[in-house]
């Protein structure tokens, strides 16, 4: 327990969390203030893809090279550490009970795992401090193609998608799978803004 | 510069069609090119925040405290370095916008120029002032938590800025703070000088408290810092208009009316002029040997475009022309004939791109009136998806009119134009059945 509490200090966890709690809330006030409707898919993915950007700073240590001289299964951690990001987000969501229905639901579920592997390809290639940088771009830019049935769409804008669209879930179950692959083989990439 | 560029071209949306496309006016490229700042601008405060962050996690600012260079020179170097880049960035998009209306019919005007440069100047300034975050906090939380504050803020205040917003979640001068603008509506509408005036100022605050951050060494200084944007904030807020009406004004350059005659459009379309005059006069002509002191006398471009929920502004003197109708748009000789009798004698009450039930019976009144007119009953051009049913709907109605006397058409065709220009009732069921004293 304790290297997992030194490992959560110095992967910022702890500070990581309160972010992802407060953007949740931002995205659900609307919902709590009386008005009827809950939060609809497209603002929540963007809350989640705020909350994944925040947390992935903590993808890489304050000395990468130094871990990786560490005799510990990093493969495996690292893998753990990119899901648990895509966990926390779906759960912190869940917990502020933005929204009961299934298929926002499941949009929610697809877009944290697709964004979490698109945040260890960040870490990966970019290092730690940027890897906020891809997953939160490509939301910001895609929240703006308007929907439409085109395949191109689908998979340039998988994230905002509706439920039931099979080229958006399969980009964001190969993201997941390359970015886990990606990073938990190679690692963040060290640079010196991460010290 | 990549992810604008590939928006603009990619992706298909209402910037890509019809005549408000960013390639169509030089006012509606610099404002679609200032629309995609909405996501452009918090990524330019988020990476500015990653540069002010590196003296401190490479452990260097002592370093360079022992430096002889005063550090307000070493922060202006950095800051202009990022901001000569991202203003080449930016400039890119709108380089590439300006090839595409000047080789197209657009008509040059200067009123575009201060869109782009107060666009430009955001960016600088918002990474400029990111630097200073970073600086301030170098945190590696800082710039994602910066980046997703500022798409927050510029998500809610884009949609209180779009002219047609119907109830807006912020004031509108709270929401004109943010540098990217909302959809383009129509060609003829840009800010009005006051909105640059406040942008700028605000900006400039920003970009202040920016390098003061990045030189500020004890906490007083940082304060004051803070204090020097809100004082600009407020400032801004002041010169700012408050209404709708005074930030959207009209562009007095592209409206001004080119005449051939009694037929005139605004310069933005001066180029359709010469393809228009011809059958304008044709129709003219034809409405004044039908309707005799009841035609339309002359025929303008509106500049107007009417609030959601308000109807197009009529006249029963004055044709009023859109150039978003594809039925005028896209048609040619006989067939503009026959639209501009169309709108002469009933005119629509619905937008065009309406579909409903209401807007088929409109094109059928319509049809049945330009037969009228012209003695033969045809499609109207530009109707494509509801041609079928509405010559359904005509055809019963036409035969029926055909075989009334003069006296009793002329009567009916009154009621209908009463039904049209009023917008209560239906135009269609007034040919039918009106027409009774």
């Amino acid at each position: 327990m304790r290297w997992l509490r030194l490992y959560a200090r110095s992967r910022q966890i702890f500070l990581s969390l309160p972010a992802m709690v407060i953007s949740g809330i931002a995205v659900a006030i609307p919902s709590w203030s009386g008005e009827q409707h809950s939060p609809d898919a497209r603002s929540l993915v963007l809350a989640l893809s705020a909350g994944i950007a925040v947390a992935s700073t903590g993808l890489g240590g304050q000395d990468v090279r130094l871990d990786r001289t560490g005799s510990l299964p990093w493969a495996w951690i690292r893998a753990v550490h990119a899901l648990g990001i895509g966990m926390a987000a779906v759960t912190v969501l869940l917990a502020l009970q933005v929204t009961t229905e299934t298929t926002t639901l499941l949009v929610i579920g697809r877009a944290a795992c697709g964004l979490a592997g698109l945040a260890a390809i960040g870490a990966a290639v970019f290092g730690a401090a940027f890897a906020w940088a891809v997953p939160f771009a490509w939301c910001a830019v895609a929240y703006f193609v308007p929907p439409s049935g085109d395949r191109t769409v689908e998979i340039a804008a998988w994230m905002f998608q509706p439920a039931d669209a099979a080229p958006s879930t399969w980009m964001s179950a190969a993201l997941l799978v390359t970015g886990l692959v990606t990073y938990a083989t190679a690692g963040p990439r060290p640079s010196v803004l991460a010290r | 510069m990549l992810l604008t560029l590939g928006f603009l071209y990619l992706i298909s949306g209402p910037w890509e069609k019809g005549p408000t496309m960013w390639t169509a006016q030089w006012t509606s490229m610099a404002l679609w090119t200032r629309f995609l700042l909405v996501f452009l601008w918090p990524l330019a405060v988020g990476f500015g925040a990653l540069q002010g962050m590196r003296d401190h996690r490479s452990g260097m600012t002592e370093l360079l405290a022992t430096t002889s260079r005063p550090p307000l020179s070493r922060a202006v170097r950095t800051a202009g370095a990022s901001a000569l880049t991202l203003t080449a960035a930016f400039a890119c998009p709108v380089l590439l916008g300006a090839i595409h209306v000047h080789t197209s019919d657009g008509h040059w005007h200067t009123g575009w120029l201060p869109l782009s440069l107060v666009g430009a100047l955001s960016l600088v300034a918002g990474s400029v002032f990111g630097m200073g975050m970073g600086k301030v906090a170098p945190s590696a939380l800082t710039p994602p938590l910066l980046a997703a504050a500022a798409l927050m803020g510029t998500l809610t205040m884009q949609q209180a800025q779009d002219p047609m917003a119907g109830e807006r979640i912020v004031p509108l001068r709270f929401a004109l703070l943010s540098p990217a603008n909302g959809p383009v509506r129509d060609v003829l509408t840009t800010f009005s000088a006051s909105v640059h005036a406040g942008q700028v100022i605000w900006l400039a605050g920003l970009g202040t408290t920016g390098v003061a951050l990045l030189v500020a060494a004890r906490r007083r200084a940082r304060l004051a810092a803070v204090s020097s944007a809100l004082a600009a904030g407020v400032i801004a807020l002041a010169v700012l208009p408050p209404t709708s009406s005074r930030t959207y004004v009209v562009d007095t350059v592209m409206a001004a009316p080119q005449c051939n005659g009694r037929v005139c459009v605004t310069r933005a379309h001066s180029s359709r002029l010469p393809d228009l005059v011809g059958p304008a006069y044709q129709a003219l002509r034809i409405m004044r040997e039908r309707l005799g002191d009841q035609a339309p006398l002359t025929m303008n471009e509106s500049t107007v475009q009417p609030a959601p929920g308000t109807v197009r502004p009529r006249s029963r003197t004055t044709l009023f022309l859109y150039f978003d109708d594809w039925s005028v748009t896209h048609a040619r000789g006989t067939d503009l004939v026959r639209s501009l009798i169309a709108s002469g004698l009933a005119p629509t009450c619905l937008s065009p791109e309406d579909g409903s039930r209401r807007k088929i019976r409109e094109i059928a009144a319509q049809s049945v009136a330009v037969a009228w007119a012209t003695g033969e009953l045809k499609p109207l051009p530009g109707t494509l998806w509801s041609r079928d049913e509405a010559m359904a709907l005509a055809q019963p109605v036409w035969e029926t009119l055909h075989s009334r006397p003069e006296q009793e058409q002329r009567s009916k065709i009154d009621a209908m134009r009463r039904a049209a220009f009023s917008c209560q009732g239906d135009p269609l069921g007034a040919l039918a059945k009106g027409g009774q004293p």
